[in-house]
């Protein structure tokens, strides 16, 4: 089966412009406001998020960068690659949203959320992805969604972003 | 079942060398958090044998080994049974019985690590082995200069001291010159063994030599239980003689950092003034030590090799 | 008259006689009765096969450790004579180091009538040079003759004292007994515990150096000359060493010398692998440059003697880190396998390489040497010269041996003492 796309570059951009606008109308007080990227591709998106809040409300909102290698509960076995979390700010107080590019089973977020916990406690954390894609398997959702799509198990979600892979490109894979 | 070890850096490549001192950058942002410890290693076993006396080594293995929410089972020397004359191998596979994932071990004769690691089901990392290596040293020396030069490859680096009973020196020779530096080693003939240079370094006597225009000064500690073994007359003459001072620092580049294993004999190979002065990074390497050794448990411990 | 055994079909060569030729044997009553061509018709008798054979005189080893008395962990002397047969020696010379030392008359007619019982090889000790081997008190050198010692020795552990050792020469030779001196000078060795050298710096390994034994040999040299006694260095292991005995023997100074077989084919660089304590030996393994003139020293005779070197030692011992591990390796079944290896690569001929197992020990211990020819002492071992066997079903109690598995030349067909086998390898050892 061909893959199917579901964001070209204009729908990607069009997505976080909408997204960057729910965050901040989701946001009582924009000054607590802080965007955490989740390695690897929820990092430029949540750059971009904040390039976007800036341009369009002027506010300057903060960007972290979060590794959760070491909080996946499949660490022993993927033994994955480990890389620096950097969080330009306190944590403590904060409104947090984490960005991903990806929801689906919640394993990952569950896994941000305990690499989050680990430095401070913040006021609020919200969830914002660009493709929620189904199949929950914990008791999670996310707050700021760009685009909802149906898949089966045997589907898989391909995110490709600028700076990671040199385009903007959303599609949706068949079973091989 | 391929286990993941870490024995010496002489057998590695630059390549892996680099891939350690990465990993070991992404664990120093753990002691900053307001939970200083992350679930990694949840379940997982770590084992501790110290064979030989040993304080900071062990601290750091052990704090590494908790942060990482490994269990640790801490056997030191006065505890176990090799001085009820069990050999090595009875006295880890005795521990093998308890299933570890990793074993540290830390043991007066160079080899021992290998052994257990050719007989005994789990992963070793070597704390240090008689005068062979101390490779989690090397790469904690390795990555204080990385952050502080900014590169290795190209740089001047000085060691002075006891090489030849020094398995701190032959861990930092053999990472130094893997990853491109310069490495010159450093002290009077009785402290400088027989075709040192084919580890990668050349040798001199003169300490003024070794030093100027060096990048980086490492001083080695001395046992003062070699004077014994008249490897050098008294305390004295090898500080006058081998002890580096602010005059004959003075020698090196301005910027020269200046490092120590630890402990420091202040006054005989370090003059007071240079182990606390502004280019001494001799703490600094104590707390990039523990998230070299986070590094090498996570390394070691995590899952089987690829076939 | 008692019936005659006819050895028949091999290969005879005898370095002493210089003969090597097609051959018959018929021993009777303990001795070589008749050498006959090979075509010429055999007398009636019960016969052994030796066709494809080599049959030769028996071997003699001058460096083995049977660890006995006080080693049972580690040999005993059922398993290592059956070892020696099982290597073709007929006569082996062990290490007085035991526990406690073969210091007095006693131990070594003790040892020697034990050995005896066993009716395998014959066993002729080294006894101690001095009491308890501890280098302060001379042994009763006399007696020891008389119990069966055919030399006297360190056991490993040089005597320090020069005033000492010369006293002890100068009377091992009223006493007619050889000297063995171990050839390392014990300071120069310090802790060390293989060859000085790059491998050892970067294993950090305490080195033994080159000089150790250069020193020790010249020391031996002189100390022969000055006393006249009959002196015998080894193991050797170094290309300075085998250049001091080839200056004296230019000379005129009659100072034999042997080296193992181990000192014949490793090198220290096969210690870098994994620290392999098998490896580790007395004296420790050296570079190439020094086996090659190790080699060429025995295939010219400077060195006359190649021994085993045989050390057995109980895994215990082995399973510790290399400093910590006990020297030592068995090598009493692999010797002739080794040195024919040295034949197959050219390093020397056959017949020479039987005459370092026969001839040249005799020499060391001023005995006459074994002959295929008649009259002389049955002592005879048949082997096959080319076809390979892996190393296996040992002998010897200990294990510690680099070689198990290596296919190797030699397997030893006939061991015969005074005319009775006392191994067949169909059977093994009687």
């Amino acid at each position: 089966m061909a893959d199917r796309t579901l964001l070209d570059e204009r729908a990607v951009d069009r997505a976080l412009r909408r997204l960057a606008l729910q965050i901040l109308e989701g946001t009582p007080d924009p000054g607590r406001l802080a965007l955490v990227g989740v390695r690897t591709r929820g990092v430029p998106l949540a750059r971009r998020l904040a390039q976007t809040i800036a341009a369009q409300e002027g506010v300057t909102v903060p960007v972290g960068e979060l590794d959760i290698a070491l909080y996946r509960d499949d660490v022993l076995t993927a033994h994955p690659e480990v890389r620096p979390t950097v969080l330009p700010f306190e944590v403590e107080g904060r409104h947090i949203v984490l960005v991903d590019d990806v929801l689906f089973t919640g394993r990952t977020t569950r896994a941000a959320l305990d690499a989050l916990m680990a430095w401070g406690r913040p006021q609020v954390v919200r969830l914002a992805v660009l493709v929620d894609r189904g199949h929950r398997e914990l008791p999670l959702h996310a707050d700021f969604v760009g685009l909802t799509v149906e898949t089966s198990l045997a589907e898989s979600v391909a995110v490709r972003l600028a700076e990671t892979d040199g385009a903007d490109l959303v599609v949706l894979r068949g079973a091989a | 079942m391929a286990r993941r070890h870490l024995l010496d850096l002489q057998s590695l490549t630059g390549a892996e060398i680099e891939r350690l001192l990465d990993l070991a950058e992404s664990f120093e942002d753990i002691s900053l958090r307001a939970v200083k410890k992350v679930p990694a290693l949840r379940g997982r076993t770590i084992c501790l044998l110290f064979l030989e006396a040993s304080t900071r080594t062990r601290a750091s293995f052990e704090l590494a080994a908790k942060r990482l929410s490994a269990d640790t089972l801490s056997v030191s020397g006065s505890a176990s049974s090799v001085e009820k004359g069990e050999t090595l191998l009875d006295t880890a596979r005795n521990l093998a019985a308890y299933r570890p994932d990793v074993i540290v071990l830390r043991h007066k004769a160079s080899g021992a690590p290998h052994l257990l690691a050719a007989h005994v089901d789990a992963s070793i990392v070597n704390a240090g082995d008689g005068a062979h290596e101390h490779p989690t040293q090397g790469l904690l020396d390795l990555l204080t200069i990385r952050r502080h030069c900014r590169r290795i490859a190209g740089l001047k680096v000085a060691i002075i001291g006891d090489i030849a009973h020094s398995r701190v020196a032959r861990s930092d020779i053999a990472g130094l010159s893997r990853l491109g530096a310069e490495v010159v080693v450093c002290g009077p003939p009785t402290m400088l063994p027989t075709g040192i240079e084919t580890l990668g370094c050349t040798a001199t006597s003169s300490r003024e030599e070794a030093v100027a225009d060096a990048d980086v000064v490492m001083m080695l500690r001395i046992q003062k239980e070699r004077a014994a073994e008249e490897l050098f007359p008294s305390d004295r003459e090898y500080a006058a003689a081998y002890g580096l001072d602010p005059q004959v620092l003075r020698a090196a580049k301005p910027d020269c950092l200046v490092m120590h294993p630890g402990p420091v004999n202040r006054g005989v190979e370090l003059h007071p003034d240079v182990a606390d002065g502004p280019r001494s990074v001799i703490l600094e390497q104590v707390s990039t030590g523990l998230a070299v050794r986070m590094a090498a448990l996570y390394h070691c411990a995590g899952g089987e090799l690829p076939a | 008259m008692t019936d005659a055994l006819i050895l028949r079909g091999g290969r005879l060569v005898c370095p002493t006689t210089g003969r090597d030729a097609p051959g018959t044997l018929v021993l009777r009553a303990g001795h070589i009765e008749a050498v006959l061509p090979a075509d010429a018709p055999a007398p009636e008798g019960r016969s052994l096969d030796a066709t494809g054979a080599v049959v030769a005189p028996g071997f003699i080893d001058l460096h083995c450790d049977l660890a006995w008395p006080g080693h049972l962990h580690r040999e005993g002397l059922d398993s290592g004579t059956a070892a020696a047969v099982r290597g073709g020696f007929t006569t082996v010379c062990p290490s007085p180091a035991t526990d406690p030392a073969l210091d007095t008359p006693e131990a070594v007619a003790g040892l020697v009538a034990q050995a005896a019982a066993r009716r395998r090889c014959r066993v002729r000790p080294v006894a101690a040079l001095t009491a308890g081997l501890a280098g302060k008190r001379l042994t009763e050198m006399f007696g020891l003759a008389a119990a069966g010692a055919v030399a006297v020795g360190d056991g490993g552990r040089p005597v320090a004292d020069a005033g000492l050792l010369r006293r002890a020469l100068e009377y091992a030779r009223a006493a007619g007994l050889p000297v063995w001196m171990f050839p390392e000078d014990a300071d120069l060795r310090g802790r060390g515990v293989m060859h000085e050298g790059p491998v050892a710096t970067r294993l950090g390994l305490a080195g033994v150096p080159a000089a150790a034994e250069h020193l020790a040999v010249a020391r031996a040299l002189v100390l022969a000359e000055l006393t006249g006694a009959r002196v015998h260095v080894g193991p050797i292991s170094t290309a300075g060493a085998v250049a001091r005995l080839a200056e004296a023997r230019a000379r005129g100074v009659d100072v034999t010398a042997a080296a193992t077989v181990a000192h014949l084919h490793l090198t220290d660089a096969a210690v870098a692998e994994r620290y392999a304590t098998d490896l580790r030996v007395c004296p420790p393994l050296r570079p190439q440059a020094d086996v090659d003139a190790l080699r060429a020293g025995v295939a010219a005779g400077v060195v006359q003697a190649v021994a085993s070197g045989h050390v057995p030692r109980s895994p215990a011992e082995k399973a510790e880190a290399f400093a910590e591990a006990a020297p030592g390796m068995v090598a009493l079944e692999t010797t002739l396998g080794l040195l024919l290896e040295l034949v197959a690569q050219g390093v020397l001929d056959l017949p020479t390489a039987i005459a370092r197992l026969t001839v040249g020990p005799a020499q060391a211990l001023g005995l006459t040497p074994g002959a295929l020819a008649p009259g002389a002492p049955a002592d005879v071992v048949v082997f096959d010269p080319a076809s390979r066997v892996r190393v296996a079903g040992l002998q010897t109690r200990g294990r510690n041996t680099p070689f198990l598995g290596r296919a190797l030349p030699g397997l030893v067909r006939y061991t015969l003492v005074e005319g009775r086998v006392v191994f067949d390898a169909e059977e093994g050892p009687c």
